[in-house]
């Protein structure tokens, strides 16, 4: 296997990364046979990317994709911001809303405001968030633990209730949204 | 003990009523560091118990420290010791301010400017380096805050510094400001000023402040913090997912991201990323006007302005050209409560033809932030507007008002809406207007002059902390008894930030529960809304938290960002570090200190505090005369039990252990929390115990 491929490789992921995106194993396919001159398959870079992890670039990380892998190197970007990255390439707004609440519920711990998942990087349409909160909050089986809270000025916020009781979904709610406004 | 660097040497006296400008050595009052504890000092050794706020006895003291002017991170604010008006047996207590008027007062050769007795006719303080006089300030008497300021700065020049009175401080309104530079507000002394004549101190400072140590040492030092501080509050995360941050938290204060921009500056500046390592655009990170002001205020934000030595910049300036039509000055510049005061008079969102509703939310409290600030109308930490709601729901209002001053008010743009009805409100606050001025008495006076009853108290949308009259400020909702013992220790609201700014980094719990065990040891800090009793290591963080508080107010560095608990490093495991203060310390006036001992002078300024507050009370029993709650902290959430998910309900006995345990950590009598002779002793407060004891007041 060529050293300077693993190299190459690598240096595209970095170098994506500083600019804050993911690369797929299908660009750098591409970006690599345009580089070498020479027909490098998604397959094959996806091994050469992996061999390179394990041992001479640790900083180089790899997220499943449904028909791709996708990389970033953690000298940049940290693992949470490309988990939202990786969940926004598959374009699944439910799934990546999901993550990130369950995610916020389990680590902070705090409900997490609706409203952020219209800003970068979640770029979630705004119509479509009252809808997806509304389908969350109903689902029985997949995304049962995912529930609404919502403060006295209208915020909506979303919680996982394997982490977060809704009584203290609801405390953390109104306080973010309204009496940490008069205390500061 | 000589004073190597830090200390300026000189404190000015100035005595109003005769006319005499001394000066004196700083040497006396080096244990007390600066600021805060000279302030202390001086009140305990001269204003006789029971001395009124508004008597020619009284002294108001402007403070800085061995910090100020240094260049040290952060170390610009001006500490304003004296009685305190709105409070009911009127303790100590503490105004504050930023800007660069504690700077210049340093540049001026000062560490503090100690004022007494009653001028015979309005006047203002001129202070160039060693030339101090008193000028007539009739042209200025009856003017507003921002008219006095730029006038006297036309007289001194443009490199002075002014902190002056609105018409409120003149007319000795209880809560009332002292203001300076364009946005920079002290509550609650303002009538002080007032009550000896005094309209404004104008400074002009050319010279410098000494360093003890190498010099390169101290840029190193400075360097180092540069690498640890985070944004406004110290917040360490960003408040967006960033490639850069493991954790973000849209509650802090680190706004800074793409596409972020100061809408009205000259030409377009955008905020960006500003990630951990760029020192050189601090400034950027936090936009406090979208915080204070929501998403609208971004295309009014022209800069972010601040402090001296503070590279945060949480001071919003702001082109409302809407502005013009209440009156007022379309530039405005403010923060945090500055904006949020005011707005909480008005009955709730505004209307604006013409403008969306975030549009006239800027509108509105911008309008209100100017028109208060222009008057020196404090808000108590937004009691005013609490406390005038109350008494319009609760027909209080109609009652007490004459009929012909009821009517009067234009209570239809208060349903409405409208900004204009903070020109009227203010006015009728500073200039003592009718019985609606009840309101800027104070809490406490206004109870008892409008026959508020018991529920007026226990409330808890009243917030009201302690009869004394001040509100929540970080209280039980911060670490529940953490917060909760901490608002009870002082003599106004406690502007202590530092158990909050660290409970507000941004941080994942796991992470700030690691860092807590280190300082305060296992279980000082619980999971949001889920508290539990109290222990020793939230004993040991509530006295740190206190202690820390002081200290910075005696140094004086800005306890918004001080200390640096956390940092946003994760290759530092977030961790910050707490000896920072000391090491500054040591290194500007040369006296090699370790974190201990300079929190143990700190333990000396608040235990003098302690004994200030006993003395005047004239309380035996400080935990049953000044630590009590009023009470809707215990019976809030009816259906949920303390201790459980979802409240930060307080438990009694819980409380009483908590006040007992801090009053053992402090040295104080565990029974009636006043400072033990022993304690004293220690301290090197004999004198204290001495006088406590003439007084009968020593109980242990």
């Amino acid at each position: 296997m060529r050293d300077d491929v693993k190299d190459f490789l690598a240096e595209e992921i970095r170098k994506a990364s500083k600019e804050g995106n993911l690369t797929d194993n299908r660009e750098l396919a591409a970006a690599g046979s345009r580089f070498f001159n020479s027909e490098f398959t998604p397959d094959m870079i996806a091994a050469r990317v992996e061999s390179a992890a394990q041992i001479e670039s640790p900083d180089i990380r790899i997220l499943q994709g449904k028909g791709c892998y996708r990389y970033y190197s953690s000298r940049s970007m940290s693992d949470s911001y490309a988990e939202i990255l990786n969940f926004t390439a598959e374009g699944d707004d439910i799934m990546l809303i999901a993550s990130t609440v369950r995610r916020e519920s389990r680590t902070y711990p705090r409900p997490s405001i609706l409203s952020q998942f219209i800003n970068a990087p979640f770029l979630v349409k705004p119509d479509r968030l009252d809808q997806i909160a509304e389908a969350l909050a109903a689902d029985t089986s997949e995304y049962k633990d995912i529930q609404l809270s919502s403060a006295s000025n209208g915020d909506r916020y979303l919680f996982s209730s394997t982490f977060l009781e809704k009584s203290q979904a609801d405390y953390m709610a109104e306080w973010e949204s309204v009496d940490s406004m008069e205390i500061q | 003990m000589a004073l190597k660097g830090g200390w300026a040497g000189t404190i000015l006296r100035v005595d109003l009523s005769t006319e005499q400008i001394t000066r004196e050595s700083t040497e006396k009052y080096s244990r007390y560091i600066g600021g805060m504890g000279i302030g202390y000092k001086v009140m305990w050794d001269e204003v006789p118990q029971g001395t009124h706020p508004y008597a020619e006895e009284n002294r108001i003291i402007f403070g800085v420290g061995p910090l100020t002017g240094t260049g040290a991170m952060c170390s610009g604010r001006t500490n304003i010791t004296s009685l305190l008006p709105s409070n009911p047996f009127h303790g100590v207590s503490d105004s504050h301010m930023g800007g660069h008027f504690a700077v210049e007062m340093k540049y001026a050769g000062y560490d503090a400017i100690i004022i007494h007795g009653k001028a015979k006719r309005p006047v203002w303080l001129r202070v160039v380096d060693q030339d101090v006089t008193l000028e007539d300030a009739s042209v200025f008497w009856g003017q507003g805050t921002f008219n006095t300021i730029t006038g006297i700065t036309a007289i001194m020049g443009k490199d002075s510094q002014v902190a002056a009175i609105g018409q409120a401080g003149e007319n000795q309104v209880n809560l009332s400001v002292i203001r300076t530079g364009p946005s920079h507000s002290a509550g609650g002394h303002g009538g002080v000023m007032g009550s000896k004549n005094l309209k404004a101190i104008g400074i002009t400072g050319t010279g410098s402040v000494k360093i003890a140590g190498d010099r390169n040492a101290w840029h190193k030092l400075n360097k180092d913090t540069f690498a640890i501080v985070g944004a406004n509050n110290q917040h360490v995360v960003p408040s967006t997912p960033q490639a850069w941050a493991e954790y973000h938290d849209p509650s802090s204060r680190w706004t800074s991201r793409k596409g972020l921009f100061w809408g009205a500056a000259p030409y377009p500046i955008e905020t960006g990323e500003v990630r951990p390592e760029e020192a050189n655009k601090i400034g950027y990170r936090t936009m406090k006007a979208i915080k204070d002001l929501g998403p609208a205020a971004e295309k009014y934000t022209v800069r972010m302005g601040g402090c001296a030595s503070c590279p945060v910049r949480c001071h919003s300036h702001l082109k409302v050209p809407e502005l013009a039509a209440y009156g007022v000055s379309t530039n405005v510049a403010n923060t945090c409560v500055g904006f949020s005061g005011p707005h909480g008079i008005m009955k709730g969102t505004y209307t604006i033809e013409g403008k969306t509703k975030d549009e006239a939310n800027v509108i509105g409290r911008t309008t209100g932030s100017q028109i208060a600030d222009d008057y020196g109308v404090w808000c108590n930490y937004g009691q005013i507007g609490r406390d005038f709601k109350w008494a319009i729901s609760h027909g209080y209002l109609e009652k007490v008002l004459p009929r012909e001053e009821y009517n009067s008010l234009s209570m239809d743009k208060w349903e409405k809406g409208d900004p204009d009805f903070f020109r009227e409100f203010y006015r009728r606050i500073a200039f003592k207007e009718g019985e609606l001025a009840t309101l800027g008495e104070g809490a406490y006076y206004l109870a008892r002059k409008w026959g508020f009853g018991e529920d007026y108290w226990t409330d808890k949308n009243n917030k009201l902390w302690t009869k004394l009259g001040y509100p929540v400020h970080h209280s039980n909702e911060s670490d529940g008894i953490v917060g909760g013992v901490i608002s009870s220790m002082f003599n106004r609201d406690a502007q202590c930030h530092t158990h909050q700014n660290f409970l507000g980094s941004g941080l994942p719990l796991n992470v700030m529960q690691e860092i807590s065990a280190e300082l305060w040891g296992e279980g000082a800090i619980d999971e949001p809304a889920n508290y539990t009793p109290v222990n020793d290591a939230k004993v040991r963080f509530i006295k740190w938290s206190i202690i820390r508080n002081i200290l910075h107010d005696s140094l004086t560095l800005c306890n918004w960002m001080w200390p640096m608990h956390v940092s946003p490093l994760k290759e530092r495991n977030y961790r910050g570090d707490t000896a920072l203060e000391s090491k500054f310390f040591a290194m500007a006036t040369g006296f090699k200190v370790s974190e201990a001992e300079l929190d143990e002078h700190a333990e000396r300024i608040f235990t003098l505090h302690r004994a200030l507050t006993a003395k005047q009370m004239k309380s035996t029993n400080l935990r049953q005369d000044h630590d009590q709650l009023t009470g809707w902290q215990f019976d809030m959430d009816p259906d949920k039990e303390a201790f459980s998910k979802g409240t930060i309900k307080l438990d009694r006995d819980d409380y009483e252990k908590a006040l007992t345990l801090l009053y053992r950590e402090m040295g104080w009598d565990e029974e009636t929390g006043i400072p033990t002779r022993a304690q004293l002793t220690k301290l090197d407060l004999k004198d204290v115990a001495d006088e406590l004891e003439r007084m009968g007041l020593l109980t242990a």
